[in-house]
Formats: C-alpha cells, structure tokens, sequence
C-alpha cells in the first residue's frame, strides 16, 4: 500500500531550480532513503512533503491527504525531524513532550517515550545541555508524541560520532519494526545502505535512480572495481583499452576501473606494469557499493 | 485556548534569569540608588523618590513587554525553534496567546513587587488603590506587548534586535516623564511627549499611587494607551511573521 505519492514535483528558489520535477511513491512500513550531497533539494522536498515549503509544481499525497492543500491535516498524521532544528529553552524534557502533544490535542507518557529513546534519566533535564547525539534522539522522541503514521528523519546523524551514529540508526530500527513508515534524507552511504527498504539517488534536484540497495548495485553493468594507485603515469586511455573495463575514474591519484571481467583486466594491468617496470600500491578489488552507483548515475562522488 | 502553551510560556519566562534580571532586580536597584541620591529633592511638589518610583515600574513594564518579546522571538526564530513549532499543528493564534496572557500575568506580578518593595524597603506612600494600579498595569503591558511583536516583525535577526529596540525606547525613556519632569521643556517637547504611550501609562500610574485618584480620573490616560493598542496591534499583524514559508 502506497503512503506516500509525489508526482512531478517542482520548486524553484528565484533562478535556483531546487527541485525539478521529482517522482517516486514510498510504500507503507519501509524506510525510503533519498540519498544526495548537499544542495541535491533533498531537505526542500522534505519540507513541501512536511507542509513547511510550497511547490511550484506537483502533486503530493499522504496517508491519502492532499499535502499540498490540507497541510494542517497532514501534520497531524506525521512527525518530523528538522535539519537545523532547536527546542524551547527552559523546559525540561518531559514537559517539551507533553508541550508538544498538546500541539496535537493528545497527552502522551513523556517518561515511558524518553524510555524509548534512552533518555528517561535525563527527564528533567534542559534540551541544550544534551550532548549531540541525546539532542538528536530526543527530536525523534518530539517527533513522535503524535503517534505518527510516517516520519520524516532530515539527516538524522549528520555531525554525529561514529558511536552516536549507530546508536540512532538502531533507534530508526527499532521504530521501523513497530509499523511506522519512515522517510529520511542522508549523504551517508553507509547509513542509507544498512537502514533503507528502497533509496532514491538524488542530485541537482532530480532523482536519477531508484531502487533497493542490492538493485542499484546490481544496476551496475561492472560486477566489480580495481583501485590501485601508480608510480609512474598512466593515461586513462590505456586503461580504457584493457579487456574488460567499462569506465575509469581517477580521483586523489587512486585510478578506479570497473569490470566485468576482473581476472583478465587484472592480469593485463600487472603484465603492463611490469614491462614499463612501473609499481602499483594499494591494490584493492571489491563489489561495488553504493558509492560507486553514486558515481555511476552522476557523474561525481557524494562528497562534491 | 492551549494552557499546556500558556503555563510552559509562564515557566519559561520565569526561569529566564535575564528576564528576572532586567525586570525586577534592576529596577529595585534603581529605586534604592535614587532613594540614597536624591533622599531630599522636591520635583512637582513631591518627594523625588515619589515621583520616580511609578516612573521605574512603568519603564519596567515597557522594558518586559518590548524587549522580553523581541529578544525571545528573535532568537527562537534564528535557533529553528519556531521552525520545529510549524511543523506540528499549533496555530500561530495559540502562540501568540500564549505569549500575551502569561506577559500580561508577569507583568503584573512585576508591578505588585515593585510596588511592595517600594513600600516596605523605601517607605514609599502609597496613596491609591492597588486594584486601579493593576488594571493600568495590565493596559500598559498590552500596549508594549504590541509594540514588542512590532519590533521583533521589524527586526530581521538577533543583532538588529536591539538596535530597533532602543530607537524606540530610548526616546520613551527621555520624554516619558521617567526620571525627571518635562515641565520646563520647549512646548514642541512637551507635545510629543504628551502622546507617547510611556507618558500615558507613567502618568496614570503617578495619579494613582502618589494622588489616589481613581480609574475614572485617568480615563484619558486609560483612552490613550488603548489608541496605541489597536493601532500597534495593528502594525504587528501587518509586520510580524514567523517567517513560515518560502
């Protein structure tokens, strides 16, 4: 069952096309990823969806609301996790939760949600003496006071350590096996490739690709990638010629080939080396990931 | 009517220690410093100390109304807080409510303590009823209630905050008839000030406090600052925006 429709989905911001012309639908119960650097419009089309930005263009449909015209009605249905977001100083914890239920017309067990999110001993605690990754869990517990159908998570660990990192992306976990559709933007593949159902590659305001994880990578005609750096030069041409190889990208001095026949390019790229008496370091063979469909279907890495 | 909002606004505002700082302690400081400065002045024909103690409470509660509300709504625009609050179901009607009526409580609870103060540190004279004083005190907080949401819809950022803040006050603090009486002042001067919403409200309080007059002797007054209401409130609606969509 389809939660979530948008079709031709269009916003500009004076002479900057944010988005331009976006489709994709988002299943209930999974979580959808829209992977994307930034300034892809991943965070402008969260905030049409979240009734927080207007479409130039474009129709979107949520839990079966009109969400570009009945946006208080939708609101009501979902919750939402801002990028740049901040709480009510002096108030402690469980009364932003029970303050923001009443937003909602509801009451909501402020202690057993903080629970939820790992936070009942900082109950009594103000928002901005946190740490980072206890301000981001505890905007998930806010999303949340609602009940609502479909949340929306905007890069919910960016600017996160490693540990706090993980330790949301097993929250996300947790509220996807409860039934709660979740939708989330990310620039970390990583992220997007053990928490998504499906992934939406997003960049200049287009979605070139969409799919499972395993799908995009399969997508790729190349079943695997060589990396390796040279001492000596090497034109991307030669390496274009070698049987086998699809593309060739050469970033920070690592050459990156993609084959279909790993044995026969390997064994032609040392061969080669060894006549020119060249050394190759930092040999590396491995399956694609989602990094490199990235590059595939753009053009450039995530980091650009 | 959202009390959750109301009763979290009135939590916040009290556990603000700046607030606390700018609205109570310092006026009190004020009053005890003029108290020891001036103990044998005359102005008016009342003792100095008498006629600058409603002057203070009435600046406190313009200083509450116009810069508590710009400097909380300017900075809970730039933090993304507003942003969060729009992206639940609250109406923008409940915010400002919510606002309005736990200021307006605050505001009184403001001018009782001060006045309490007054009377029991510095033997001020209390003439009039505490009921007119309060209900002067609720109109007054209004007014710059309103002014205040003009100045956080004219000021763009925290920074300009001030700045556009104290244009306003500056003058209303000088020609209010705050510290010392405008009775020699060109007549130009004395006109202006005649119609600032500060005089209006420093005035009645003076008149009931120092003179006990009743509501029905500062009805003019009272007229005055409800003028000044519907025409700030009117500039508020016309300025003031949580800045939603793009």
């Amino acid at each position: 069952m389809l939660i979530i429709e948008v079709k031709n989905l269009h916003k500009n911001y004076g002479n900057v096309k944010a988005v331009q012309g976006i489709d994709f639908a988002v299943e209930k119960g999974e979580i959808f990823g829209i992977l994307g650097p930034n300034g892809a419009g991943k965070t402008t089309t969260l905030e049409i969806l979240e009734g927080l930005n207007y479409a130039d263009v474009g129709s979107v449909t949520i839990v079966g609301l009109d969400a570009l015209k009945q946006t208080q009605a939708v609101k009501k249905k979902i919750g939402v996790q801002l990028q740049s977001e901040a709480f009510f100083e002096n108030l402690q914890l469980v009364e932003l939760l029970d303050l923001f239920a009443s937003f909602y017309r509801t009451k909501v067990n402020a202690l057993e949600l903080l629970e939820k999110v790992d936070l009942q001993e900082k109950a009594y605690a103000y928002y901005a003496n946190l740490s980072g990754g206890q301000q981001r869990r505890f905007s998930i517990a806010a999303s949340m006071v609602n009940n609502p159908e479909v949340l929306f998570l905007d890069e919910p660990t960016t600017g996160l350590d490693p540990q706090a990192r993980r330790y949301v992306w097993e929250l996300i976990k947790r509220i996807k096996q409860t039934g709660t559709t979740i939708i989330l933007t990310t620039h970390y593949m990583e992220e997007a490739q053990l928490l998504c159902n499906r992934i939406a590659i997003m960049d200049h305001g287009k979605i070139v690709k969409i799919g499972s994880p395993e799908e995009l990578i399969d997508s790729l005609l190349a079943r695997h990638i060589i990396s390796f750096s040279s001492d000596k030069y090497i034109a991307n041409e030669d390496l274009r010629i070698i049987y086998g190889v699809k593309n060739v990208r050469k970033e920070n001095g690592t050459f990156h080939l993609e084959t279909e026949d790993p044995n026969a390019t390997l064994y032609r790229l040392l061969q080669d080396s060894y006549n020119s008496k060249n050394n190759l370091s930092n040999l590396d063979i491995h399956r694609p990931n989602l990094e490199d469909v990235f590059i595939f279907y753009t053009g450039h890495t995530l980091r650009e | 009517m959202n009390w959750n909002l109301i009763i979290s606004t009135f939590k916040m505002i009290v556990r603000d220690k700046q607030t606390l700082y700018f609205s109570l302690v310092f006026p009190v400081l004020m009053m005890v410093f003029l108290k020891v400065l001036f103990a044998n002045t005359m102005i008016n024909g009342v003792n100095y100390i008498d006629f600058v103690i409603p002057g203070l409470v009435g600046m406190s509660v313009m200083q509450l109304g116009v810069f508590a509300v710009a400097f909380v709504v300017a900075q809970q625009k730039e933090k993304g807080i507003i942003r969060r609050l729009l992206a639940t179901p609250m109406r923008a009607s409940e915010f400002l409510a919510a606002q309005v009526i736990s200021r307006v409580v605050i505001s009184v609870m403001q001018v009782l303590l001060l006045i309490s103060v007054a009377i029991l540190v510095l033997s001020f004279a209390m003439n009039g009823s505490f009921l007119a004083l309060i209900v002067i005190g609720i109109f007054g907080s209004f007014v710059f209630l309103a002014l205040g949401f003009v100045v956080a819809g004219l000021a763009k950022s925290v920074e300009a905050t001030p700045v556009v803040g104290n244009m306003i006050i500056f003058p209303m603090i000088f020609f209010g008839d705050i510290f010392f009486s405008l009775n020699n002042a060109p007549k130009w001067v004395q006109t202006i000030s005649d119609y600032l919403p500060i005089k209006y409200l420093v005035d009645s309080m003076r008149e009931v406090v120092v003179e006990g007059s009743s509501l029905i002797d500062v009805k003019g007054e009272i007229l005055g600052m409800a003028v000044w209401l519907v025409v700030l409130s009117f500039i508020a609606i016309k300025t003031f925006s949580f800045g939603t969509k793009k």
